[in-house]
């Protein structure tokens, strides 16, 4: 007996055997297709058009690389639309992505998928019914709009989360496709918003962003919800959740105030509040629904998604930029562990931050000093962040840090960061001061680029108070004589001709030294040479009348009786002529200008004007400055030209009543969402109606009855009906008693589900064979409805699957009816 | 659109490719999975907007090409079909079969029916680890010429010289950045307790997966409890600042010499606590590569050193490099005739800037955390005699540690 059954087994063995052999040589006899990178169009439309579900996925893969390769295929358009009701999933969905790529341009061949695809809508598999929605709404073919919208109304109440996911995304390019439909949309669009999943909100949020984002309105009874659900949200929905919860707080909710003694001009509107805020002092005082949110916004700081985190980082600095931040540091300053783009948008993000708040980050300097493998995008932002976050404690630290880099090899760093100490230089006097005498001390460096920029900063820093720096220009002076670099030289001159006015006894005598050696200077340190004389001899001119009439101090450049005699006369002179016969055009050019301006008393002012103007102050603000006016983690802030900012609405001053806010239609999604359960008896009907057709016209008179009874319940007293949920159900299992085995059944498995997901696996399996069996020996448990229609629903339709499956005909026959009864449900 | 909207979408993206199919990303990979990857996409976003992108969420939406699933496509209707003989004999079609195809289990980063034969966990705690260290102040230079000339400067003759100098910089900036990643392949829903310790030390903003419960976490830092999505997740990412420097150490002198024109490079692993080697040590010696034309005269006593690019010289030690170990490297910079001289007329003799170590060091984080305890409170689908963890791994990379000279 036992030789005989092991002998049975063998033999099982080669025919899996031998049949796992066929499925490897039929994949190695299509895969031959295409396996040159040629494809023969015979040969794919041979495989398009085949009748065996695995040669059409064959087919469709060969669609699938010519797309990715970017090559036309509309060529196969009809034997491609053939496919749009194939069986495999794999094969459907390649066929909808080709629709949704070629769509548009072969409108009228797309039309011929239109129904196939309008019939998936129907389907058991929640995931073909999504999938459906989504090509529906994705080719762009308007005449089809209509059809969308019933799609779509259709699938809003759906029983299945997935679908009115895809719903909520549809609603979008529905309203992209023909936005005549907006207000059809929007009511639609309000059933996704107070849809009680979770999975749903984030997409229904997104659309709402897209379509109607100025209808903040709509949020009044959704807000609390939100807020509760927000760390459930997936992440790319909490982005727009944050987003849009921003906003909507902006123009509905009243701000938070630091209260002090005296009335704020705030409370001006909300007397109440004034008052009881008088109590308690100093203290920073928050509407309860701007506090819920930002509870339940603060552990999203935590998320692992950047983007989630900046969200978030937003909405506390445009709510609440007065309170206590801190915590927005630690957050940002971990992304900094990202992928290096990732760190470049954090960065731009933490110096607008610290432009605002210059304390948010002084904990955290240390993860702003810059390391080599630093992009220089990066560490130009970090030195930006290291300066605006320094304060008088901590800036020696940074200053030496600063120094270090403006020393080191990378020409653009170092550039950065002279620059930035020029910035620091603004803390305070003494600081600057410092900043000063080392800077200084880099003139003699051969380093252009340190020389170049310290200058700059010199300059800038002596501009800021020109009366204190006397000294600084005197030093200047005497470092010329050591300096080599001619650029250094040339700002030298330039430097000390600019504050001639002010440090009388300093031009003239470098002016005497550069001219014993003109002839070696460089063409721009000769540019300033002459700059120079022609600045002083200005001066010098202009004094000329008056002097006769004050007591003059200065010495040298006192006239003496005969005016050519004056070494100022001389020295101009001299200098006009070196210049007169240099090989430079552009020098000779200037020379003779300045020569011909300042020798004639009638164009004396035109001269001041052209040599004495004053000169503004460089201006040497952050490099982010004026990046403020973008939101934080908006595209704006990084890529300058986006501009797909939308700026926060202002604060409002006259909000509404807190009560607007009341979750009454919270209730009302509950109804919304209470009407797919209805369903569910249905779809348990169904499975049972392909096999004794008898239960189905028994059944089916039930499904708009249950429908109705909720929709009057919900017409009239809604917070009765819903304070007890049992109620819903209790009509509809009066109605037969089939039914109502349906449902504890259905609660039985859900239970299960909830419990356990592995022996809800286990029902799966044996619900194949015996379903009744297995819902018979359940007990009969009162539970609370769960959130798992899904579960229940994919039970229903597996089996529904299996069954189907045989009879292909008559099951699309069930579906149109089926659609019908939905329609129904939908419950215009 | 938010700023790091796309970017973050682009990592989402590599890290679904790399589980479909398996890192390094090559070419041939993609090309070979054109329509998986067309898919992939068409779930990933909808409207211009992400949509799904939990890799568990995609295995359930698009086939996972691998074993007989790769062609025995998806039969959602139970397939009145020629392909319902080949499934019905093979039960591994079930990965992507009707019901796991239809269901979408209700932990959203956890693929339904998951089924393995051999349960496995794995837990592996990777640190990155960039530092700062300055150059020596003037003072603590002196203490070291003071001491060092009892204790000679090691010629080239010298391998594995002993001493470690005597004066050490304090690194300005030591930060770790952590990761914690599970590597779970468990039948059934697995509700686990991991328990870190961290020390004392303070985590800067941690990160977590959406499976980790906050609340647990907030109560007892350091707990994490979770339902681990099925195969590769990251379960915590976390920052710490002011950690020790790590096991390799290093410094650089300049001006030694009877010219005073020589550099010398040492690098060293301290004693170890239970860590046997360092893995792909290297050093880099960056100089000025505009005003330096070539390094002379390079004595190594152990290792190799090439100059691999303009500026950059790499010091590398194949292989494991023991512990309680070290190695120095001498040589001079040849400075570029072409430059201008200085204000004294002469060229100043040039020296590397910095030096760069890098390497991987398994058994040991830096910050000290470590795994106190791992439980599976409920392996619902898990034989209860199983023991599934198998352990965890330490990995610190010293990836920026720089030493200024």
């Amino acid at each position: 007996m036992a030789e005989s059954l092991s002998k049975i087994t063998a033999i099982f063995e080669t025919a899996k055997e031998l049949t796992m052999e066929a499925a490897t040589s039929a994949r190695t006899a299509t895969a031959s297709l295409g396996e040159d990178g040629v494809f023969r169009q015979r040969d794919v439309q041979r495989y398009l058009n085949s009748r065996h579900e695995k040669e059409k996925l064959v087919g469709m893969k060969a669609i699938a690389t010519m797309m990715s390769k970017g090559q036309d295929v509309t060529e196969y358009f009809p034997d491609v639309v053939k496919n749009s009701a194939a069986q495999t999933l794999e094969v459907r969905k390649l066929v909808y992505i080709y629709l949704l790529r070629y769509g548009q341009q072969e409108s009228d061949l797309a039309l011929l998928s239109i129904n196939a695809i309008q019939k998936s809508l129907g389907d058991q598999n929640p995931q073909i019914r999504a999938m459906a929605i989504k090509v529906l709404s994705g080719i762009k073919v308007p005449s089809i709009a209509p059809i969308i919208l019933l799609g779509i109304r259709k699938s809003i109440v759906d029983m299945s989360a997935i679908v009115r996911r895809s719903a909520a995304v549809a609603i979008g390019k529905c309203f992209e496709l023909d936005k005549s439909n907006l207000e059809t949309l929007v009511g639609y669009l309000a059933t996704l918003l107070a849809d009680k999943s979770f999975y749903v909100v984030g997409s229904a949020v997104q659309t709402f962003v897209n379509i109607c984002p100025d209808r903040l309105y709509m949020l009044h009874a959704n807000y609390r919800r939100y807020c509760n659900m927000l760390a459930d949200i997936e992440e790319w929905g909490q982005v727009c959740v944050l987003d849009m919860l921003t906003r909507y707080v902006r123009v509905y909710v009243p701000k938070g105030s630091m209260v002090k003694k005296q009335k704020d001009s705030f409370y001006s509107d909300d007397e109440e509040s004034g008052r009881e805020a008088e109590e308690q002092q100093e203290d920073f005082v928050i509407d309860p629904d701007l506090e819920l949110l930002l509870a339940a916004a603060k552990p999203l700081l935590q998320s692992r998604n950047s983007a989630v985190v900046l969200a978030a980082v937003n909405l506390f600095n445009a709510l609440v930029p007065e309170a206590d931040l801190s915590f927005l540091g630690p957050p940002l300053v971990r992304l900094l562990s990202r992928p290096s783009e990732i760190q470049y948008v954090v960065l731009s993000n933490i110096a607008v931050l610290a432009i605002q708040n210059n304390e948010l980050f002084a904990p955290y300097l240390k993860y702003f000093y810059v390391f080599p493998s630093d992009t220089p995008d990066m560490a130009k932002l970090k030195i930006e962040a290291l300066t605006l976050s320094c304060s008088e404690s901590t800036v020696s630290e940074v200053l030496s840090e600063l120094q270090y880099y403006a020393t080191s090899v990378d020409k653009f760093l170092v550039a950065e960061a002279v620059r930035a100490i020029g910035r620091c230089a603004q803390i305070s006097n003494e600081i600057a001061r410092r900043c000063l005498r080392w800077l200084l001390k880099q003139i003699h460096s051969t380093d252009h680029t340190l020389v170049g920029e310290s200058l700059t900063v010199i300059r800038y820093i002596i501009q800021l108070s020109p009366k204190d720096h006397i000294k600084t220009v005197a030093k200047l002076a005497v470092a010329l004589d050591s300096a080599t670099v001619s650029l250094a030289r040339a700002s030298i001159i330039w430097l000390v001709g600019e504050f001639a006015g002010i440090a009388r006894y300093i031009a003239p005598d470098v002016l005497r030294k550069c001219a014993k050696n003109f002839t070696e200077e460089d063409e721009s340190t000769k540019l300033q040479i002459v700059l120079l004389a022609a600045k002083l001899y200005s001066y010098y001119v202009e004094e000329k009348p008056v002097q006769e009439d004050h007591a003059q101090e200065d010495q040298q450049l006192e006239p003496t009786i005969k005016p050519p005699a004056d070494p100022m006369d001389l020295l101009f002179d001299y200098i006009m002529l070196l210049a007169r016969y240099d090989t430079s055009y552009d020098l000779r050019d200037r020379a003779r200008l300045y020569k011909s301006v300042l020798s004639n008393q009638s164009t004396a002012p035109i001269a001041k004007l052209l040599l004495q103007a004053p000169k503004p102050s460089p201006h040497a603000p952050s490099p982010s400055q004026g990046k403020e006016k973008f939101l934080i983690g908006s595209s704006g802030l990084v890529c300058a030209n986006i501009n797909d900012t939308r700026p926060l609405p202002p604060w409002s001053s006259d909000t509404p009543d807190a009560s607007i806010r009341d979750e009454v239609k919270v209730e009302e999604s509950s109804v919304l969402s209470s009407l797919p359960k209805k369903v569910k008896p249905k779809a348990k009907k169904e499975k049972k109606a392909s096999k004794k057709k008898v239960v189905v016209e028994k059944i089916k008179p039930v499904k708009p009855k249950s429908v109705k009874k909720a929709e009057e319940d919900y017409h009239t007293t809604l917070d009765e009906f819903f304070g007890e949920p049992a109620a819903t159900s209790t009509p509809v299992m009066e109605d037969s008693e089939q039914q109502e085995e349906d449902d504890e059944e259905e609660e039985e498995e859900e239970e299960e589900a909830e419990e356990t997901e592995s022996e809800v696996e286990i029902i799966v399996e044996v619900s194949e064979d015996s379903e009744e069996e297995e819902s018979e020996d359940d007990s009969e448990d009162e539970i609370s409805e769960g959130d798992d229609e899904n579960e229940v629903e994919e039970e229903g339709s597996e089996e529904e699957g299996s069954e189907s499956a045989s009879d292909d005909q008559g099951e699309t026959e069930d579906e149109s009816d089926d659609a019908a009864a939905r329609g129904l449900l939908s419950g215009q | 659109m938010p700023a790091l909207v796309p970017l973050e979408f682009i990592s989402h993206l590599i890290k679904v490719l790399h589980d479909y199919f398996q890192p390094p990303l090559s070419r041939q990979k993609i090309e070979k999975n054109y329509s998986t990857i067309m898919m992939l996409l068409n779930e990933m976003i909808e409207d211009g907007y992400p949509f799904v992108t939990e890799e568990n969420a995609l295995r359930d939406l698009v086939p996972f090409a691998d074993g007989l699933s790769k062609f025995l496509p998806t039969l959602p209707k139970g397939a009145a079909n020629s392909l319902k003989s080949l499934t019905s004999s093979s039960s591994s079609s079930k990965s992507f079969s009707s019901d796991s195809s239809l269901s979408r289990s209700n932990v959203p980063w956890r693929r339904s029916n998951v089924k393995h034969n051999n349960n496995e966990l794995y837990i592996d705690i990777q640190e990155t680890l960039s530092v700062i260290i300055p150059a020596l102040s003037p003072t603590q230079q002196l203490l070291n010429s003071i001491s060092g000339g009892s204790n000679p400067v090691p010629s080239a003759s010298a391998f594995y010289t002993p001493a470690v100098p005597q004066v050490l910089a304090e690194p300005i900036v030591a930060i770790a950045h952590g990761s914690v990643l599970a590597t779970t392949k468990l039948s059934g829903v697995p509700d686990i307790q991991l328990i870190l310790s961290f020390g004392n030390r303070l985590l800067e903003g941690p990160a977590f997966h959406p499976c980790i419960r906050l609340a647990r976490w907030r109560e007892r830092p350091g707990t994490l409890s979770f339902i681990p999505p099925d195969g590769k997740c990251c379960l915590l990412q976390y920052t710490i600042s002011g950690v020790e420097s790590g096991p390799i150490g290093g410094d650089l002198k300049t001006g030694l010499g009877p010219m005073k024109d020589e550099f010398e490079v040492r690098v060293w692993s301290r004693v170890p606590r239970n860590v046997k080697f360092v893995e792909n040590l290297r050093v880099e010696v960056v100089f000025d590569g505009e005003r330096v034309q070539n390094v002379k005269g390079t004595r190594a006593s152990s290792g190799e050193f090439n100059i691999e690019k303009k500026g950059v010289g790499v010091w590398r030690f194949p292989g494991k490099t023991p512990m309680g170990w070290n190695a120095s490297l001498r040589g001079t910079m040849v400075v570029n005739e072409d430059l201008e001289s200085g204000p004294d007329g002469t060229v100043p003799q040039e020296f590397p800037k910095y030096i760069k170590i890098s390497y991987d060091c398994q058994g040991m984080l830096v910050s000290g955390a470590k795994v106190e305890s791992l439980r599976i409170v409920s392996g619902n689908g898990l034989d209860d005699r199983a023991k599934p963890y198998k352990g965890v791994k330490y990995l610190t990379q010293g990836k920026d540690i720089v030493i200024r000279g």
